[in-house]
């Protein structure tokens, strides 16, 4: 399921029948092919300016996957670090970075989402960074957690009384140890994250047309879901339907990996 | 005196009370709900900072002069007004025993205090800039306050309609601002009941008005954002309407068994505002670009197509629904022949790359008819870069940031075209961006002029001159959507969306 | 114990204050509201004295301390837009959004829970499978979508229920429902592992062969031992609803916290914005706080380690 989706994704030009930005006022807000008005040159129906919602689904797709998966890569990276840093150094290092962790948390992601992209402006750049910044916390404390148990091992203490550097420590013998949980994290993550944005761009604050993206078309559809369902639903499902699938392959992830659930 | 004799007078006195006094209005009953897609801040109608205002403001409160709910322009607090011949001096005749919603009595001194108040800068009113001919206000006696211009101002009735709002002194005074704000009281045919912010705004008929009580007692405001649930409310029956719904809702509605689709002309008017002003050698600062990208954007199809209808053509400044326009003067038509010919004209052969700045959630379906008129002028060679930004990024931006196309709302505020001409055609003004000498001073030249036929006039002169320099891309005037109960006799004036609900009744 | 007590007190201190500086500095970065607070018809000149009346003309380290001396007295500031203090408007729409967000949250404990006992205890069966079906489903479906779909189905095909507004106790179910979904999806996953765990510990085997009856063993043993991490799991549910709560409240009309501040955002009312942030960090460092005390009462074992 989810190979489908980065497949579609990916290759989204080929599949697609047509340009989803393509306007077509004569036809608006059409329905799917098998309701009366509706016809197979638009199988799921237009939209609201006569763009086809096939399309739109399809090239969503693409945004869904990129914005999800570079905003887990960097709050990933950015947490990890973080956590490491945290964990290992501990002392008023650990006290300050689990301080910042705390003011993240208190302030509503919301709050902090509208101002960043009030200043930025939306674009896809700024939703992955606003995301980002909003979701590193969690990696942040599973990284810090593994460290300090780590940190108490043996073949540890045995790099750092041989003189290895701090950062070739972290690197190559707490690092890969904490990628385990990390990963688990990560792929849990996407299904998030995904949820996130298409929130984002219900709100008016996420990638913005012609850029076609599955929250968008649902933040659009609602005004006509009285009279034009499948403006809601179909973006709706599509983003159920992945979500649902990155959490299969996080639990799936998770039995390979991890024994025992952390959290 | 004895007893009995006192019974007697008192008996007397009363029966001929009861003959003498006016022929009592009918006892208000019922209840009118309506849904709404935002609110007001204060209810001040001093700080009144959102179009959200205004219906408080006509329902709440009265001016010297006001509209009535057919948006006429009456004499209101005062009986009468003697304008000098040199149009710089206004007496007024007050009406005497108006009372305002706590009981107590209108003095001229509330009248002075209120006007006083609404342009002292201190208040930091929003909408003292209508004031601003008003150079003092003066009591002569009880009965009379006579108001000095510092010019002729030929709308200065029109603008007192609409922001000179009298408010009691004294109950001010011992509340203060923020207790005004909390319970505002007026002298209007409504009164203020209760708010919970964000949730309703309930109002209910003053038995007190010397003329206009309203038929229904209680008003209701509620506000709800989502457009589908208002739909679901109005179709609930638990709303009696529900305004601003998307267009495209509209046959939705009227198939609802009890209820009609009602489509009313506002008076705001859509362009695309160059600017001209601070635009040094960007194309849109040549009249032919201009004129092109008039020629080059199918109106009628986006009215149609996105708009379902509800929208009128402009050819100019002039709002149809309420100055009528020079019949001569023809909109813009839709001709891609001509809009390349004047592009290759002024020198883009090829087309020309240009940005345009629309809001998302402002104005009814902005981003779809800003998309609509950026793939429109694609059919003329016109790459269109087109910056989407939501509602209050672009606000804010607007007047700061370099916008050479942006697509804009002017909405009616006093029912004269001069309103337009100052907030969107003069280089003052703060959110236009034209700019040309010789509009500025006819409009100017407007101020002075009193008389209604001589005015409309002179701005369709002003009108043509506009048309002819492009100097927007004049899209349309819109109507609004409303689903209003059928049994609901209700109907605004058109170009009034200040609705005023005292004649407002329910069918039997 | 007080020590560690007074630790975490001054740790939360530290961090509102932190919370207030961030925020501030926000609400600055998204710039001038004065164009947001005042209609077109309002000249460059009376803007630029509305700018200065509201002190906006001064540095902004200036206006955060200014902001930050009249906080701690409890004053912060008047809202823009509707020109009454802050700290009431605020508080007058506190309980809407409370009402909303516990009534989510027994929801989704309740029906969360139950559906994830009930899946522990028959592991494999179809109800299990069906439970854990349905809650990936909850895990995955959006607020927004679900929400409009509910109203169209429950409140305008079948008339059941109210639409928009709060108006007593039916119109609380549907936004409830909406908000706390995500949650009962969590919380039933999270008690099915959990208690799997626990029925498969040593403790429970040894009850089973003693013969104590099922019944004692699921309600009296095992969730005693998962009690700690359902502590931790519905505190943390709590902050997600907060996010949650801004869209459930903008669908029906939710008079709360959440749509102030959005609202607030999007027309320049900063000292509201402000007000809101600063007291729903309050709230989240003394949900933390709580949570701290709770694990104390819960688990002897954390008392020990002190």
């Amino acid at each position: 399921m989810v190979g489908l989706f980065v497949l579609v994704g990916i290759f989204a030009p080929w599949l697609s029948p047509h340009d989803p930005a393509q306007q077509n006022i004569g036809n608006t807000l059409m329905p799917p092919f098998w309701e009366a008005g509706g016809s197979m040159a638009h199988p799921l129906g237009t939209a609201s300016l006569g763009q086809d919602v096939l399309s739109g689904i399809i090239y969503g797709a693409r945004v869904s996957l990129l914005v999800a998966v570079c905003a887990v890569f960097l709050s990933g990276a950015f947490g990890v670090t973080v956590g490491l840093l945290a964990g290992f150094l501990g002392g008023w290092v650990d006290s300050l970075l689990m301080r910042l962790c705390d003011m993240q948390l208190s302030i509503p992601f919301i709050l902090l989402a509208i101002a960043l992209i009030g200043a930025l402006g939306p674009s896809m750049g700024n939703v992955i960074f606003v995301i980002a910044i909003t979701n590193w916390v969690s990696y942040a404390r599973v990284a810090r957690a593994e460290t300090r148990s780590l940190r108490e091992r043996d073949f540890v203490k045995a790099a750092r009384i041989s003189g290895t550097g701090l950062a070739r420590l972290l690197a190559v013998h707490i690092f890969p140890n904490v990628l385990n949980s990390v990963v688990v994290l990560a792929t849990l993550d996407i299904g998030k994250v995904i949820i996130f944005e298409s929130g984002l761009s219900f709100l008016g604050l996420g990638v913005q047309p012609p850029t076609p993206s599955w929250g968008a078309m649902l933040a659009d559809g609602r005004k006509y879901v009285n009279i034009a369902w499948w403006l809601s639903m179909f973006p709706g499902l599509a983003i159920m339907v992945v979500a649902l699938g990155v959490n299969f392959l996080g639990d799936w992830v998770r039995e390979r990996l991890d024994p025992k659930f952390l959290e | 005196m004895s007893f009995r004799l006192t019974a007697k007078l008192l008996l007397r006195s009363t029966l001929l009370l009861a003959l003498l006094s006016p022929a009592a209005y009918a006892v208000p009953t019922g209840k009118i709900t309506i849904a709404v897609p935002s609110e007001p801040g204060t209810l001040d109608p001093m700080r009144s900072n959102n179009r959200y205002n205004h219906t408080f403001n006509a329902n709440m409160f009265e001016a010297l002069f006001v509209r009535d709910s057919r948006a006429e322009l009456v004499p209101g607090l005062a009986e009468s007004v003697n304008i000098s011949s040199d149009g710089l001096t206004y007496t007024f005749k007050l009406r005497r025993g108006v009372r305002f919603h706590d009981g107590s009595t209108m003095t001229a001194d509330d009248v002075k205090f209120s006007m006083d108040r609404a342009t002292n800068p201190a208040t930091k009113n929003p909408m003292a800039s209508f004031l601003k001919a008003i150079e003092r206000v003066d009591i002569a006696n009880p009965d009379t306050i006579v108001v000095k211009l510092k010019e002729r101002d030929g709308a200065f009735l029109k603008k007192l309609a609409f922001a000179g709002w009298v408010i009691p002194r004294r109950y001010f005074e011992s509340v203060g601002e923020e207790g005004f704000a909390r319970r505002p009281i007026g002298s209007g045919p409504f009164k203020f009941k209760s708010r919970s912010i964000n949730e309703f705004i309930e109002l209910e008929a003053n038995e007190l008005h010397r003329s206009n009580v309203p038929k229904v007692k209680d008003l209701v405001y509620r506000t709800i954002p989502e457009d589908a649930v208002r739909l679901a409310e109005l179709q609930t029956g638990r709303v009696d309407i529900a305004t601003e719904m998307p267009p495209p809702l509209m046959e939705r509605i009227e198939a609802l068994k009890d209820v009609k689709a009602v489509s009313h002309p506002t008076g705001a008017v859509y362009w695309v505002v160059f600017n001209v002003k601070d635009g040094k050698d960007n194309p849109v600062t040549k009249l032919k670009v201009r004129q092109a990208l008039n020629y080059g954007i199918d109106k009628q199809a986006i009215i149609k197509g996105v708009l379902r209808g509800q929208a009128t053509q402009v050819a100019g400044a002039l709002v149809p629904s309420i100055t009528p326009p020079d019949p001569t003067l023809k909109p813009y038509p839709y001709d891609p022949a001509m809009a390349r010919k004047l592009l290759a004209e002024a020198g883009y052969p090829n087309g020309l790359k240009v940005e345009m700045y629309g809001s998302v959630g402002r104005y009814t379906l902005d981003r779809d008819i800003s998309l609509a008129i950026a793939n429109s002028l694609k059919g003329i060679g016109v790459d269109v870069d087109l910056k989407l930004w939501e509602s209050s990024k672009w606000v804010g931006d607007l007047g700061k940031k370099y916008y050479p196309m942006s697509y804009q709302e002017f909405g009616n505020t006093i029912f004269d075209p001069e309103g337009l001409m100052i907030f969107g055609v003069h280089t003052k003004a703060f959110w236009s961006f034209y700019t040309n000498p010789q509009v500025d001073k006819l409009i100017d030249e407007s101020m002075a002029i009193i008389d209604t036929k001589q005015r409309n006039a002179h701005f369709q002169k002003i009108d043509r001159l506009l048309h002819e320099d492009a100097s927007h891309i004049f899209l349309w005037e819109s109507k609004i959507v409303m689903g209003v109960k059928d049994k609901l006799n209700w109907t605004p004036a058109p170009g009034d969306t200040w609705f005023k609900f005292w004649d407002a009744s329910w069918q039997k | 114990m007080l020590s560690y007590l007074l630790g975490r007190l001054w740790h939360a201190l530290l961090c509102v204050l932190g919370v207030s500086v961030i925020v501030f500095a926000i609400t600055n970065l998204i710039g001038d509201p004065v164009n947001l607070l005042l209609p077109p018809e309002v000249s460059s000149a009376d803007r630029q004295a509305y700018r200065e009346a509201l002190g906006l003309d001064r540095d902004p380290v200036t206006q955060y301390l200014i902001f930050l001396s009249k906080a701690v007295q409890g004053d912060l500031g008047v809202s823009y837009r509707f020109n009454v203090p802050v700290l009431e408007l605020v508080l007058s729409r506190f309980p809407a959004t409370v009402e909303l967000a516990l009534a989510a949250i027994v929801f989704a404990v309740l029906v969360g829970m139950s559906t994830g006992i009930v899946s522990a205890i028959w592991p494999g069966t179809l109800v299990d499978r069906l439970v854990q079906g349905v809650s990936l489903v909850g895990m995955a479906a959006p607020t927004f979508w679900v929400g409009i779909m509910l109203i169209l189905l429950f409140s305008v095909q079948l008339q059941l229920l109210p639409t928009a507004g709060r108006s007593g106790w039916s119109s609380l179910v549907l936004p409830a429902i909406t908000l706390g979904w995500y949650s009962t999806a969590v919380i039933s996953r999270m008690t099915r592992s959990t208690m799997l765990e626990v029925l498969d510990s040593d403790y429970i085997r040894m009850s089973v062969l003693k013969g104590t009856p099922r019944r004692v063993i699921i309600f009296k043993h095992s969730l005693k031992n998962i009690l700690t991490t359902m502590v931790t799991i519905v505190s943390l549910q709590l902050v997600v609803l907060l996010a949650g709560a801004v869209i459930t409240e903008t669908i029906f009309a939710w008079p709360g916290i959440g749509r102030l501040l959005i609202q607030s955002a999007g027309s320049g009312d900063y000292p509201v914005v402000q007000g809101i942030t600063l007291l729903c960090s309050l709230l989240f460092v003394l949900i933390d706080f709580v949570t701290d005390l709770l694990y104390f009462a819960i688990d002897p074992r954390i008392r020990h380690n002190l």
